[in-house]
């Protein structure tokens, strides 16, 4: 179950992974997109339409995945946001969108997981981008607003940088540690692949 | 500004400049995926290999 997956590298892989031979379940906000995705992905692909900001939307959407799938395996999340602006223009409407997306999503989806997971001894792999680790962190908060030729990457870093380890204290805390749940990150580097617009 | 960005990027070195190809991420995850239960990899990063200089 890949969640985020109409553009970039939440399409790319479930795409991939379905050509491999796995049942995989589309999940994304876009619905043209998300149906073209699908089509690509092959004739037993799931698409669901899923909005990760919205708690009434995400949870019922990963139910039905996993519903349509027989259960859930290993979830990807990979829905994420960068809009491009100056720092000095980045209102805190523009952070809460992309926190919500890029973090808060990541811990709605594994919430709504956790429990079919339990059922598959599967595990959570959350995407990442390579700016959570290469330029700004949680842990320098001041390097990120000393970024200024690059304001939009200090952002998506620094929301990165919180995808990286939120949602792995999350799944602790929610599984307790059993049932075999484990975390996984990917990320860095670039992808030919249409970008997301956000 | 997204130019401009990508250009900082790549002087700085947090990005190579070269593209993955998108069978091999999806080798990568796929691998990840497939691992099982009993492997634990808390990171793993997927970065294109340097351009290879063509022979003249």
């Amino acid at each position: 179950m890949v969640v985020g997956e109409s553009s970039g590298l939440g399409r790319c892989i479930p795409v991939g992974l379905a050509r491999r031979g796995a049942d995989v379940a589309l999940l994304a906000r876009r619905r043209e997109r998300l149906a073209v995705a699908a089509r690509e992905a092959g004739p037993w692909a799931l698409a669901i339409e899923c909005d990760v900001t919205d708690e009434s939307s995400s949870r019922p959407a990963i139910d039905a995945a996993a519903s349509g799938l027989g259960g859930i395996d290993a979830p990807l999340s990979a829905p994420a946001i960068g809009p491009l602006a100056h720092l000095i223009d980045a209102d805190a409407e523009t952070w809460r969108r992309v926190f919500d997306t890029n973090v808060t999503g990541a811990t709605r989806i594994t919430a709504a997981a956790v429990p079919h997971l339990a059922a598959t001894s599967g595990f959570v792999a959350y995407s990442s981008s390579v700016s959570a680790s290469r330029t700004a962190s949680l842990a320098r908060p001041r390097r990120v607003l000393c970024q200024q030729g690059c304001p939009g990457q200090a952002r998506r870093g620094l929301a990165s940088g919180a995808a990286r380890h939120r949602p792995y204290e999350v799944l602790v805390d929610s599984a307790g540690g059993e049932g075999g749940s484990r975390t996984e990150f990917t990320g860095g580097g670039t992808v030919r692949w249409p970008r997301s617009s956000g | 500004m997204a130019e401009e960005l990508g250009l900082i990027s790549v002087s700085r070195g947090y990005v190579s400049g070269s593209l993955i190809a998108v069978s091999e991420l999806t080798s990568a995850v796929d691998a990840v995926l497939r691992a099982g239960t009993s492997l634990c990899m808390p990171s793993v990063i997927v970065t294109p290999r340097p351009a290879v200089k063509e022979r003249t």
